[in-house]
């Protein structure tokens, strides 16, 4: 475990704030161009950290709203932005902004779940759009976007649960579709996917658990597979999990707190995937969310299964 | 963005950079705006498909665009245009995602894309194994490589025993070759079922178990790579698997075929308590003792759970006290030499963390 630099043991709460809000704002950037195509999932990052911080006043939600909107398409679902064809991860990642500005109204749920319907395959699986891409992520994007619609009957939820169930492999994780690798990023959804489904009885939580444990490297972060480097996005994606499985206590907290505060920016604000990497909102996201669900550094408690603050999980699903 | 550098602070930025970097930037704006208005137009003339080519190469995640590739190239994959037009059309989308994949090579958009090439029916498969090999070349562990090769070995009718070659090799040339190891979770299983058939795309985690030959082959692959380096987790994590695999056997036995199969899990335990011990003895630093330590620990366990089921504890064996002692011994050790994980350690010595599947559960 490396010693963290003085400049950098407490979370440099209004630089991140300060670099978020900039995200939004800079728009001759060649970075702003590259990343268009998933801006929604951008915003949804940006904006939920800004809530942990305790900062979202300084987001315009007005106008957040009325631009989510103008990214739906007829058939219901949401684009990456305004140009971008719709997709079911940037619908949830718009069901999730929308939730967080207090908007849903402004959209009409059926017409959303119809599309998110309109994705499941006879096997329970779900395509992420039209061209039938099918993955894990997709159910998780599925389940969490009816639930938070209050729309869940509107999908076969005991045959998604099973799909996702099906892709579980014998060291515990879960793959994109059966009988592919384990990877941290996937065992989030799935395991989050069953929880929202009620099925968490379907995976063998010690078995799970212990593999995600074993993603805590030396240096305190957490990998995504074996024999991997560690990344501060995993403090989200493997921490998540073993919250939802009720197994926080299997990893080092204070090595992994320790590790995710190196990788801020003291000078720009924003965290990175390493220490000495550069900052994006992405990373800065995932670490803010991981010391949160460590009840760390008096953030916004955010909900492991949704990826939203509590507060927002508890007015719209009564928990 | 995963490893890129920081940029170091309070150096102003070079005038001849930034030059640089405004033009990239005006250059790729402009492709985007025009690329997007006429996919907004569904302009589907050559001109502007050419246009979308440019982008994906810059930037191969861009979905939108590769949708809209496959919307103006549908006709003629169908053979609007006469069979020639169509086999030029699938050359020229190989190419392009071959070098967007060299781009970047975790590209999701790009693989579907490719993936959709392949279901058009009109992609040679030999050509896609050639390439993926030389894509897994280059990074062994690109899961998206294997997800792609397991629906093309899958629709090359690709027997699995050609495959689970494929993964010995991969293991043979480094044992840390966790994805490989995973492929033969899966392979082995279907090459051993009683059915075995063509490979599928779909295998699943709920499997058929293996003949004990397989088993104790298995383990004595794991014991080579363990010996190489004891502190690689790869082989213990399929280790641990073997185990539950031989555990099932003997939990699936038929009545009458119950005695020879416990005898034959207690000769397994046995011998694989003593390679452990034997990893044990042969490295000096402890530190690099965990897999085998963690290993025995459970070895112990299941073995002594085996033994309380039968209700016939070995008379030559420990008594109940002493064997909690060892176990204790060894959790404490553990908690030592891997202290991130002392309170996973914690549960499994007080029995509130079950990894490797318990008889009678
Ligand atoms: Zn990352």
């Amino acid at each position: 475990m490396t010693r963290v630099p003085e400049s950098r043991r407490e979370l440099l709460i209004d630089k991140h704030a300060d670099y978020i809000y900039n995200y939004g704002q800079t728009k001759d950037s060649f970075e702003f161009y590259a990343t268009e195509h998933f801006r929604m999932s951008g915003v949804y990052w940006g904006l939920t950290a800004m809530h942990l911080l305790g900062k979202q006043h300084m987001m315009d939600t007005a106008a957040i709203t009325d631009w989510v909107l103008s990214c739906q398409h007829a058939n219901g679902g949401f684009g990456g932005s305004e140009r971008h064809d719709p997709h079911l991860l940037y619908t949830l990642s718009a069901v999730q902004i929308l939730a967080l500005c207090g908007a849903l109204n402004r959209i009409n749920k059926e017409q959303v779940t119809q599309y998110v319907r309109s994705l499941q395959q006879p096997d329970g699986s779900f395509a992420g759009d039209d061209w039938g891409e099918i993955d894990t992520r997709f159910s998780y994007c599925a389940l969490s976007c009816c639930k938070l619609l209050g729309q869940a009957q509107a999908i076969d939820v005991k045959a998604a649960a099973s799909y996702v169930a099906s892709c579980q492999n014998i060291d515990g994780g879960f793959g994109c579709t059966p009988g592919n690798e384990s990877h941290a990023g996937q065992v989030f959804t799935c395991v989050a996917a069953l929880a929202i489904a009620d099925s968490l009885h379907l995976l063998d939580k010690d078995l799970t658990s212990w593999w995600l444990c074993e993603r805590q490297t030396e240096s305190g972060g957490l990998n995504g597979r074996p024999e991997k480097l560690q990344d501060v996005c995993y403090s989200w994606w493997c921490l998540s999990a073993l919250s939802i499985l009720g197994r926080l206590s299997w990893i080092d907290q204070e090595a992994l707190a320790c590790f995710i505060l190196n990788c801020q920016d003291e000078n720009r604000g924003g965290i990175s995937d390493r220490p000495e990497d550069m900052v994006d909102v992405f990373h800065t996201f995932f670490g803010i969310a991981g010391l949160s669900l460590m009840g760390r550094c008096n953030l916004e408690a955010i909900d492991p299964v949704y990826a939203l603050p509590e507060t927002t999980t508890r007015q719209l699903l009564g928990k | 963005m995963h490893g890129r550098p920081r940029p170091p602070t309070g150096k102003p930025e070079d005038p001849e950079k930034k030059k640089a970097s405004q033009k990239r930037l005006a250059l790729f704006s402009r492709l985007c705006n025009v690329v997007l208005e006429r996919r907004a137009a569904k302009r589907y003339d050559a001109e502007s498909i050419t246009l979308a080519a440019k982008l994906l190469e810059q930037n191969p995640e861009v979905y939108t665009v590769w949708n809209y590739r496959r919307e103006a190239l549908a006709g003629t994959f169908k053979g609007d245009q006469g069979p020639e037009e169509a086999t030029k059309a699938i050359q020229f989308e190989l190419k392009l995602t071959e070098t967007a994949l060299r781009k970047n090579p975790k590209s999701y958009a790009t693989w579907h894309h490719r993936k959709w090439l392949v279901d058009q029916g009109l992609v040679p498969l030999d050509k896609e194994l050639q390439l993926l090999t030389k894509l897994q070349e280059l990074d062994p562990r690109n899961f998206h490589a294997w997800r792609y090769r397991r629906i093309v070995t899958a629709k090359a009718g690709i027997p699995p025993e050609q495959e689970e070659h494929y993964t010995m090799s991969l293991i043979n040339a480094n044992f840390s070759d966790y994805s490989a190891w995973h492929a033969r979770t899966v392979l082995l299983p279907q090459i051993h079922a009683a059915d075995s058939g063509p490979l599928k795309d779909q295998g699943s985690a709920q499997q058929e178990v293996m003949p004990s030959s397989v088993i104790e082959r298995e383990l004595d692959l794991v014991e080579q790579a363990t010996f190489t380096d004891p502190s690689d987790q790869s082989a213990w994590i399929y280790h641990r698997w073997l185990l539950s695999q031989a555990l099932q056997r003997y939990q699936e036995a038929e009545p009458q075929t119950q005695s020879t199969a416990y005898q034959e899990l207690c000769d397994l335990l046995k011998r694989e308590i003593g390679r452990c011990e034997g990893l044990l003895e042969a490295e000096a630093d402890r530190r690099n003792c965990k897999w085998p330590i963690l290993t025995m620990a459970r070895l112990l366990e299941l073995r002594d759970s085996l033994h309380a089921q039968q209700g016939a504890g070995d008379s030559k064996l420990d008594g109940p006290g002493e064997r909690k002692e060892r176990l204790k011994e060894l959790y404490k050790e553990l908690i030592e030499i891997d202290p991130l994980r002392k309170g996973y350690y914690q549960d499994a010595l007080a029995g509130n963390a079950r990894v490797l599947v318990q008889p009678g559960r």
